[in-house]
């Protein structure tokens, strides 16, 4: 043995008994169902600072490098209590686990038809990353007049633009008609042409083939104008059910809190209140 | 020309005998109380050609259409369908007789001929001419129009006379169709038995979810909430208070989705038209998307 090696085999040692302590006890308090310890194993520092309220706690990053491959089984042995937890704080709140991702899941508010993703949770680290887009749409809506709607402008115009298109086809019949009338009379003036008032006919033919050419040109509109409003029906659906959403949503969080702020402030704290209510618990 | 009396007297007793046996199918009609004899005698009734009469005709003011000799004929199984009573009227001038539902005072109803090579009735609502059913007495066949019924069911007279009287009406129906299918006939009136209100296919399969975009949209301007389902079926459900309407979908072999509505009524009362009578814009949707959630039903039957 060398000279260095002697010198570094207690460092060593050391080393290696940290890592074998802190393995061991990831495993005692895994078996003896001891959650709050298994988060403090995960991140020392998070919780001696956010939850112990201890300024400039040490890192454990290290360590808890050691158990990144198995992170998909920690997860699943904590999301159960943690989910549950959180439906009970936020009863709205639909958590539903990603596919191949055992410490990720897709919170949505409501359990309606549509529901929007409002935050991701990692189960490891108990953060709501949040749709910020979303927090703006409602402070956007709560300084609405009540009743009002972000997309009620928009809804409005694609309504007269659909109550026009709709207008245009529902006088295809009255069209038809007309056309048959204006044939029938082109036919009259065929069948009474007797040479003596052959101008006058002529300007008369004239007058009503050009209105029936203008009939028959709005009738081959037809199949681009339903295309057109489909699409158009299509666009205000879309636009109603933003509002619905954004109406079901705000109606469900300001029944559980005061405001919005109130609401968020609760979910970026549930680290520590979450942790906190284990701790009581023991 | 001779003028032979015997001949004469001859022909004169065919024509009274052929009017007797006339005679006794009408009055077996009036007094049958059972529903095998009524549709029997019925059969008959419809079958009979008075018109073999050669001597003694029939005078216009007393006879009286097919039409008229089924719809009296519904009428008597209607009675005995119900607690509530039925009247047969028959209108100054008419040759074809009205039923009177007591649950729908404002409403009448009666037979017209199908325009079928098969043959077959329609029973039709009189002011608004909406169909109710086809019956085919000949092919035992009786076929719930649920296009037409969906709209009568929203129509003035139907909308005053309320839930209760629809939810009578369509038992009474319901008890009908029991009484026609002990005696074999092929039945189908989709959505219309409260006690049978699952499975309710609707025509078109992989309907996009726009539709349901839709009627979320629809209901949440009522104040009513399109909520996903639990235990992982796929759909949607709408409560209405203690009721509910789901709407479901299971893939069939070629993996197509095929989408049903299912009413989950504890008191099993409310059926689909119910809710198209208390839920305009339930009724609104079904109409606009028709081509894809309308129900199946025999259309082929229902000839405009």
């Amino acid at each position: 043995m060398t000279d260095s090696q002697t010198a570094l085999q207690p460092e060593l040692i050391n080393q290696l008994d940290s890592k074998i302590m802190y393995l061991g006890q990831l495993q005692s308090a895994i078996m003896n169902q001891q959650l709050p310890q298994v988060y403090e194993l995960l991140d020392s520092k998070k919780f001696n600072e956010q939850v112990r309220q201890r300024t400039h706690a040490d890192s454990n990053a290290l360590l808890a490098q050691m158990v990144t491959d198995v992170q998909n089984e920690l997860a699943t042995f904590l999301a159960p209590e943690l989910v549950k937890y959180l439906k009970n704080t936020f009863h709205f709140f639909e958590l539903v686990v990603s596919k191949d991702e055992p410490s990720i899941y897709q919170v949505y508010i409501g359990n309606w038809w549509n529901h929007r993703q409002f935050a991701t949770l990692d189960v490891l680290s108990i953060t709501l990353s949040i749709d910020d887009k979303m927090i703006g749409e409602w402070q956007e809506t709560l300084k609405l007049p009540t009743g009002s709607n972000i997309n009620d402008i928009q809804i409005r115009e694609i309504k007269q633009i659909v109550d026009g298109l709709q207008t245009f086809l529902d006088d295809e019949t009255k069209r038809n008609l007309e056309v048959q009338v204006l044939n029938d009379q082109l036919e009259q003036l065929k069948e009474n042409k007797s040479g003596l008032l052959g101008r006058t006919d002529k300007k008369a033919r004239e007058e009503l083939e050009n209105k029936r050419d203008l009939l028959l040109a709005s009738q081959q509109r037809v199949p681009q104008v339903k295309d057109k409003l489909s699409e158009h029906e299509t666009e205000m659906i879309q636009l109603e059910k933003e509002d619905a959403l954004r109406h079901l949503e705000l109606e469900e969080i300001l029944s559980n809190f005061e405001t919005i702020d109130d609401f968020i402030r609760k979910v970026n704290h549930c680290y520590i209140d979450y942790l906190s209510t284990l701790l009581q618990k023991k | 020309m001779n003028f032979d009396s015997y001949s004469y007297s001859q022909q004169l007793k065919k024509d009274l005998d052929l009017f007797q046996r006339w005679q006794v199918l009408v009055e077996l009609l009036s007094e049958a109380d059972q529903a095998e004899v009524i549709l029997d005698i019925t059969k008959k009734i419809l079958a009979f050609d008075v018109h073999q009469s050669e001597m003694v005709r029939v005078a216009n003011e007393h006879w009286y259409p097919s039409t008229h000799w089924i719809t009296v004929a519904f009428s008597k199984l209607a009675q005995m369908a119900s607690l509530s009573s039925t009247a047969v009227i028959l209108p100054k001038m008419q040759k074809v007789v009205e039923i009177h539902f007591e649950e729908f005072p404002n409403a009448a109803f009666r037979f017209t001929k199908a325009p079928l090579a098969a043959g077959g009735y329609y029973l039709e609502e009189i002011s608004q001419d909406l169909r109710v059913a086809y019956w085919d007495l000949l092919n035992k066949r009786f076929y719930l129009d649920t296009v037409d019924f969906m709209k009568l069911v929203q129509t003035e007279a139907l909308q005053i006379a309320g839930v209760d009287a629809l939810t009578a009406f369509q038992k009474r129906l319901t008890a009908i169709v029991v009484l026609l299918e002990k005696s074999g006939y092929a039945i189908d009136i989709t959505g219309l038995d409260a006690e049978h209100n699952n499975n309710l296919i609707m025509q078109s399969k992989d309907i996009s979810a726009e539709v349901l975009d839709a009627l979320f949209v629809g209901a949440a301007k009522q104040n009513f909430v399109l909520t996903l389902l639990k235990n992982k079926r796929d759909g949607v459900t709408l409560n209405i208070g203690a009721v509910s309407l789901e709407i479901t979908q299971q893939y069939d072999n070629q993996q197509h989705a095929v989408w049903q509505y299912d009413i989950i009524d504890s008191n099993k009362c409310v059926t689909i038209y119910t809710l198209f009578q208390q839920l305009p814009f339930f009724a609104r949707w079904y109409t606009k998307w028709f081509n894809e959630v309308g129900l199946k039903d025999k259309r082929a039957v229902f000839v405009d």
